[in-house]
């Protein structure tokens, strides 16, 4: 049997590292699944090995798609509106009911970040049943609870409470309180439920 | 007499709609706080505001509550007082143990319930530095120490029931203070309703007249021959809804007398306003 040429070894090795080059791990393509810019979260998720993605050519008789430009800017911008001309919007997404889960999880490691700032003291302690609906609004006692960080705990019932204070006499609708709850979840968000 | 409107919203919303350097951002930073006159321009305007969101069901505050503040000589020349001992605490009684007849209430409000034993509450959750205390079922505690100086100043009007614990044990500090008389008629021109920026439709109303609405927007006028002679007595109509923990509640009444007594024992949180006779 013959031997193959040395131009079939090339051939070979070429085609092996062409293989290798799209498959192996380049260092970007180890991304963590946390946002929140905080070592001690990103290790806790540990790393996700993401493959690149190969970008389909276009089929022929195509043309590629073009990239997104920006709108040209106004030449005449329109004049600021008084508050009773603006129509009433929801503040964000997630007034609606809508919160994607990697925007939850990155608003969660952001809030524990600053509970751990704001609460050293209760961080890391044992961790805390949270109503989901809180008693103080008038939840019911045996509604559903998570688990939660002390701080992060705190850190919630400190934005309910600048929401509505404490303890009026005045009880809130059932409408306000699920918008309270609506407003103050969309900023902290809690594991288990919205992601 | 100042009557001020609080006011919070998001810090996003604030910023659409109101002036800059108006009100207060509050620690977390997205929720502005305004605390403004009634009579204030923006109140109007953010009034056509909230009308605009409340048409799409939503709201633009997440708390719209008006206070009225009087001066103590105010207080002092009027004949009768509206006090209140806000903010509550919790556990409720209906948490611990403590049962409530619902056989007479009302379908429509769910005011009329009795309480159906002794109070149960958590003994060490009761507010140690307050004379007077009420919980959020509207549960109102009061110190032995000031029950004495009430008997010993013989007001009348009230009456003194023991509270105990979950397990049963008696607390020999404090008592339940119940007022049997709920006799002061609320008369016209009260306003109640929803909110003070969207009084109507107030889904809280009873049509049996048992609650007047949600919040109480006004000063509080009462029919004069309603009163009676009692020092110490609840309102017959009654404001708020009833939920998990929340019950509709009366807004109590006390004389002159009585409420310079409670001033004198410095009882903690009193919240005093002028009752307008008619």
């Amino acid at each position: 049997m013959e031997r193959p040429s040395w131009q079939w070894w090339l051939f070979g090795w070429v085609i092996l590292l062409a293989c290798v080059g799209a498959r192996a791990p380049s260092a970007a393509s180890f991304a963590y699944e946390s946002t929140g810019g905080n070592g001690q979260e990103a290790v806790a998720l540990g790393p996700r090995l993401r493959f690149p993605r190969l970008a389909k050519p276009p089929a022929p008789g195509k043309p590629p798609p073009a990239p997104k430009a920006e709108p040209p800017p106004a030449a005449n911008p329109p004049p600021a509106q008084t508050p009773a001309q603006q129509k009433p919007a929801a503040s964000n997404p997630t007034a609606r009911g809508l919160l994607d889960p990697k925007l939850a999880r990155s608003r969660f490691d952001e809030g524990m970040a600053s509970a751990k700032k704001l609460f050293p003291h209760l961080y890391g302690r044992a961790k805390q049943k949270h109503h989901v609906h809180p008693k103080y609004l008038d939840g019911p006692e045996d509604g559903p609870t998570v688990d939660l960080d002390p701080a992060y705990h705190q850190l919630i019932t400190n934005a309910f409470r600048g929401e509505h204070a404490y303890g009026r006499a005045e009880p809130l609708s059932r409408d306000a309180q699920q918008d309270i709850m609506r407003r103050v979840y969309s900023r902290h968000p809690l594991p288990g439920i919205h992601f | 007499m100042r009557e001020i409107l609080e006011l919070r919203m998001s810090e996003e919303d604030a910023q659409r709609y109101v002036p800059p350097g108006v009100g207060e951002t509050l620690p977390l930073g997205h929720v502005r706080r305004l605390l403004l006159e009634v009579n204030h321009p923006l109140v109007e305007q953010l009034r056509a505001i909230e009308w605009e969101y409340r048409a799409q069901g939503s709201t633009l505050f997440s708390m719209c509550v008006v206070d009225r503040h009087y001066t103590p000589r105010e207080l002092r020349a009027a004949e009768y007082v509206m006090v209140g001992f806000w903010p509550f605490f919790r556990p409720t009684g209906a948490e611990c143990g403590t049962l409530y007849d619902d056989s007479a209430a009302c379908p429509h409000c769910g005011s009329g319930s009795r309480q159906a034993n002794e109070l149960h509450l958590e003994l060490r959750r009761i507010p140690k530095r307050r004379e007077l205390a009420i919980t959020m079922g509207g549960e109102y505690v009061i110190t032995s120490r000031l029950a004495e100086v009430l008997r010993q100043h013989r007001i009348t009007g009230y009456e003194l029931r023991p509270i105990v614990s979950r397990g049963g044990r008696p607390a020999p500090e404090h008592h339940q203070l119940v007022l049997p008389s709920a006799t002061a008629d609320i008369v016209p021109p009260t306003q109640a309703g929803q909110s003070y920026l969207y009084p109507q439709p107030d889904p809280s109303r009873c049509p049996d007249g048992h609650v007047l609405g949600h919040q109480l927007l006004s000063s509080l006028h009462v029919s004069r021959d309603s009163l009676g002679e009692l020092d110490w007595v609840f309102t017959r109509q009654k404001f708020g809804m009833r939920g998990n923990f929340y019950h509709p509640l009366p807004r109590m009444i006390v004389t002159q007398r009585l409420y310079r007594l409670l001033v004198e024992q410095k009882v903690r949180h009193l919240r005093g306003e002028v009752v307008h006779l008619v």
